[in-house]
């Protein structure tokens, strides 16, 4: 057998599962092998996974732009912090509600701007967040306007006998790791079914999916509330991993994050927006130890992926795989 | 009237305030194949488009099975039996042959997709063998194909087809036009828009040449020479007559 026989056979071995097995170990190991900062930092980037998800299956499935990821996700962070102080009820009530809520929020604003064209209903969107944010600062009664809600306490859980507090920081991680791993099995069974096809036929042509039968507008409002469910359990965890909720949960700042986190990673993959969470979110978390480094790694990562990666990290991590799995 | 009968009367339609068809009368008897022409602007694509319901209707028929048809929406003039191969590139290109087929069957209850398919691919084989490709990756003559092919899962009463040789090379016309010629010969009717007159002619078995959003000539196309054509195109007279309208 000559070498580039060989050569070839070790290329063909499928180091596909060998790499899930360890990725899922550092998962796992992460709050061990790192320090308390890089967990934090891994938390953070959990947490903004959620919304990217959502505001993945919308703009890079359905095809539709939508900057109020922000605003569900502080409806969220809201509805979760304010049934945790003032009723005390347990995490998994506050992260539902937190969803509905964002869900119920998204139906009225959706019915009217999906009836607009595309640049329309992005600057529809935009008027959410900022409503949302006026909401949050004057509704003082209920908000506490600029001061913020505080002292929301750490997850509880209560069932039956059963009742535990996720207090730590190992603990919370653990957590966002298993809601984020919840999460995009949601979204991966969402894109792999008959719905998630109709999506991808909408983006692609709307028109024809339209003639075709697709109830296109009706597709588009679920996927629209959808995508505010996922950003309204975002934002409970927020609330509750940083035990304090204030205004500025309602910024555009945290819109374009996502929107970078999606289009960054690669719109329309799921690999895409796990892994621009981990650098958009996570490693930007990281870099606060140096502030003057830190907007300047960000722009420059911004700016490499501008210049070189056009269609997100997920070409690249779609390649590696294939190199991996021996197909290429 | 036989029930598959298509019968437009005075029809008038356009887009907004602006008015594309004066007063089109045409009959179109089940499993004919006409060839719809014209010059540019005559309304040869918004009379495609006015039966499939996508323009704005100021007047007239569409009959229909025995119903007015003028009005209705697309959705409704696909369960109708009425299928619309639009101009240009009118696929999901990210998707496989298959799964396009599959989206073309939205309309169809489940049970009967697979069939359907298998009806279509014995219909094209050329897409059989393509069904795992994305439709985007193939050539412009095989993606045309293919959304005839997904009209055609509809299985349609009647096939509107609007220019298909657009941005195709010679020989993908050529197997785009065998494959209509072959499905007309299974029985389709056919209603095809196209600038290409020669091959239109060569296909079709009735000729209907529009100017000004009206009907000026109807016949066979052997009753009618390539220069004759012309004339009426820039003229919508023929040399010895004052008016052309048969």
């Amino acid at each position: 057998m000559s070498l580039a026989d060989t050569a070839q056979q070790i290329r063909r071995r499928d180091l596909r599962l060998p790499l899930v097995a360890a990725l899922l170990v550092v998962a796992l190991a992460a709050p061990f092998i790192g320090s308390r900062y890089v967990t934090h930092s891994l938390i953070i980037a959990l947490i903004f996974m959620l919304p990217a998800h959502g505001l993945n299956l919308l703009v890079g499935y359905t095809g539709l732009l939508s900057l109020a990821q922000a605003a569900f996700f502080g409806i969220g962070a809201y509805t979760a912090g304010l049934l945790a102080v003032h009723y005390g009820t347990p995490f998994y009530v506050n992260a539902a509600a937190a969803g509905l809520l964002a869900g119920a929020c998204a139906l009225p604003l959706g019915v009217p701007a999906l009836r607009l064209r595309a640049t329309s209903f992005v600057m529809c969107t935009l008027g959410f967040v900022i409503i949302g944010q006026a909401i949050a600062k004057n509704w003082i009664s209920v908000t506490r306007g600029d001061m913020g809600l505080s002292a929301i306490p750490k997850p509880h859980f209560a069932l039956g006998p059963l009742s535990f507090t996720v207090s730590g920081t190992t603990s919370f991680y653990y957590m966002a790791l298993a809601i984020g791993a919840l999460a995009t099995l949601a979204v991966w069974m969402i894109v792999r079914s008959p719905a998630g096809r109709n999506m991808i036929a909408i983006r692609e042509n709307e028109t024809l999916a339209e003639s075709l039968g697709v109830p296109t507008w009706r597709y588009k409002l679920i996927v629209f509330i959808i995508s505010a469910v996922f950003a309204g359990v975002g934002g409970s965890l927020y609330a509750h991993y940083l035990t304090v909720v204030s205004p500025l949960t309602f910024q555009m700042y945290y819109s374009t994050t996502m929107l970078i986190i999606v289009l960054g990673g690669g719109a329309g993959t799921i690999s895409g927006v796990v892994f621009g969470s981990l650098l958009f979110v996570g490693l930007t978390e990281a870099l606060r130890i140096t502030p003057e480094l830190r907007m300047i790694a960000y722009g420059l990562c911004l700016l490499v992926l501008v210049f070189w990666f056009k269609k997100g990290f997920a070409p690249v991590i779609n390649r590696f795989w294939d190199l991996i799995g021996g197909t290429k | 009237m036989a029930n598959s009968d298509l019968s437009i009367k005075d029809l008038r339609a356009g887009y907004g305030t602006l008015d594309i068809l004066n007063g089109v009368d045409l009959d179109v008897p089940a499993g004919q194949f006409v060839a719809l022409m014209g010059p540019n602007g005559a309304g040869k694509s918004t009379l495609l488009k006015t039966l499939y319901g996508m323009t704005t209707i100021k007047g007239g028929i569409i009959e229909w099975q025995g119903r007015n048809i003028a009005g209705y929406k697309s959705r409704a003039i696909l369960g109708e039996g009425i299928s619309f191969v639009p101009q240009g590139r009118c696929n999901f290109p990210v998707m496989t042959v298959d799964e396009n087929l599959q989206m073309a069957a939205y309309t169809i209850r489940d049970s009967r997709v697979k069939a359907d398919r298998d009806y279509v691919y014995d219909l094209f084989p050329i897409l059989k063998t393509r069904r795992s490709t994305l439709a985007g990756n193939m050539s412009g003559g095989e993606q045309q194909l293919l959304e005839v092919a997904m009209a055609v899962l509809q299985r349609p009463k009647v096939l509107l087809v609007d220019e298909p040789s657009v941005g195709l090379s010679p020989a993908a016309i050529h197997i785009v036009f065998d494959e209509l010629l072959r499905l007309h010969a299974a029985g389709q009717t056919i209603l095809l828009v196209e600038q290409n007159t020669k091959k239109a002619m060569e296909v079709a078995e009735r000729a209907v040449i529009l100017r000004l959003g009206k009907v000026i000539w109807d016949g066979l196309p052997k009753d009618i020479t390539h220069d004759e054509l012309g004339e009426l195109f820039l003229t919508g007279k023929m040399r010895g007559e004052n008016e052309a309208v048969h």
